[in-house]
């Protein structure tokens, strides 16, 4: 089983169960998870005012499925969960549904058993769920093979997820301070320079590299730089100069370049340096 | 499903020439289109009796696995296995590799009915 954590819902799935759908947004969204052949999972949540009213909720999402064709549509009761099960086709789907306090918000997950109905993984699965509060100021996000703390400020702006490369973009003060967390697949077919070099073509434009740095560390060669916005801004006198601190390194485990960039300013950068992204358990990397 | 259990396999009719143990060109045969045979089209507009595809590292290796035995499945879980890549990751990779080889007549894709 590997854990995911996704907008601070936290959960074990099988570990060929792979996110292929994703949504951002914090209100409502959804994520779907697939095996080899097809969807099993979904995971999908929406913001709401208070506890919901669970047995009326399900009495209507009961008349709902079975409007939609659904067949042997019963109740299903996991503890904390409120659930409804029935055949698609000849396909068996169950569906759980749970209020969290912590962020006022409905979640429902959906599993499709296209075999047999496997209640222990389910029941597993189901037990592992929970809200993953921030801490010390940084909220954990695991998918895509990353394992990452970006600080609680931020607000996740990009995602982009590509067959061998993820990023994934946090940023406050509308894009004024970033976090960047990145993994890169096959770099011994594509990377021709050393992840140092290659970093340089990473950060965006308009700084200074004032110091660059390359150590080992369990194995892992890791290259680092600092600089600083070069020529200052008018903006940064209001907002503070903003200084760039950014780092790559191969992991020698997972065989993929992974990347972390921070922007950020003079007030706050070493509180967002601890930022963190791990790529494997013996390594986990701060700007 | 379908597509993952085809088997791709190389152009025969292609001439190939081995650059490096990496790389490969496959020079694939083309025909004239009907209307380009007779002049004065025949004159205006050049011809190449063969069109040329140079393939990278990952395409050569991708193209010497083609041998109408392995399904795409098969070539998904080698390519997964080399590059240490999730299911996901390579089914995608590979599907676009064989999208491109196709598209180009270096390999063709051989479906087998669903039973």
């Amino acid at each position: 089983m590997k854990t995911f954590i996704w907008r601070q819902y936290r959960f074990e799935l099988p570990d060929d169960w792979e996110m292929l759908q994703f949504s951002r947004n914090p209100e409502s969204g959804r994520c779907a998870f697939a095996d080899r052949r097809q969807f099993r999972f979904e995971l999908n949540w929406r913001t709401v005012p208070g506890t919901p009213d669970f047995e009326r909720v399900l009495r209507d999402y009961q008349s709902r499925l079975e409007e939609d064709g659904m067949e042997g549509v019963s109740r299903l009761e996991f503890p904390k969960w409120h659930g409804v099960r029935g055949m698609q086709g000849r396909r068996l789907t169950t569906r759980h549904g749970r209020f969290f306090a912590e962020n006022q918000s409905l979640v429902e997950v959906v599993f499709i058993w296209p075999k047999d109905w496997d209640k222990a993984l389910e029941r597993r699965i189901l037990d592992s769920f929970q809200f993953q509060p921030s801490q010390d100021g940084f909220v954990r996000w695991c998918a895509f093979g990353m394992d990452l703390r970006a600080s609680h400020t931020h607000q996740l702006w990009e995602t982009n997820a590509q067959p061998t490369s993820t990023t994934l973009r946090f940023t406050a003060q509308k894009g004024y301070r970033e976090q960047r967390f990145a993994r890169f697949a096959m770099p011994e077919e594509w990377l021709a320079t050393t992840p140092g070099q290659w970093l340089h073509t990473q950060l965006p434009k308009g700084y200074r590299i004032d110091q660059e740095t390359r150590h080992e560390r369990n194995g892992h060669d890791i290259f680092s730089l600092k600089g600083l916005r070069f020529p200052p801004r008018v903006s940064d006198l209001f907002r503070g100069r903003r200084a760039i601190k950014a780092s790559a390194w191969i992991c020698p485990e997972t065989k993929r370049l992974y990347s972390l960039v921070l922007v950020s300013t003079g007030r706050v950068v070493d509180l967002e340096s601890r930022m963190s992204l791990r790529c494997c358990e013996h390594m986990e990397v701060s700007p | 499903m379908g597509l993952l259990r085809s088997r791709p396999v190389r152009n025969a009719a292609a001439r190939v020439e081995e650059q490096d143990s990496d790389h490969v060109i496959v020079f694939v045969r083309q025909q004239r289109p009907g209307f380009m045979k007779w002049p004065p089209l025949s004159w205006i507009v050049p011809y190449k009796r063969e069109r040329r595809a140079i393939l990278d590292k990952v395409g050569t290796l991708l193209w010497r696995m083609c041998n109408g035995e392995r399904t795409v499945e098969d070539l998904v879980d080698a390519f997964r296995s080399r590059y240490g890549l999730t299911f996901h990751e390579s089914r995608a990779a590979v599907m676009g590799y064989l999208k491109l080889l196709t598209e180009r007549g270096v390999i063709a894709i051989a479906t087998q009915e669903e039973s």
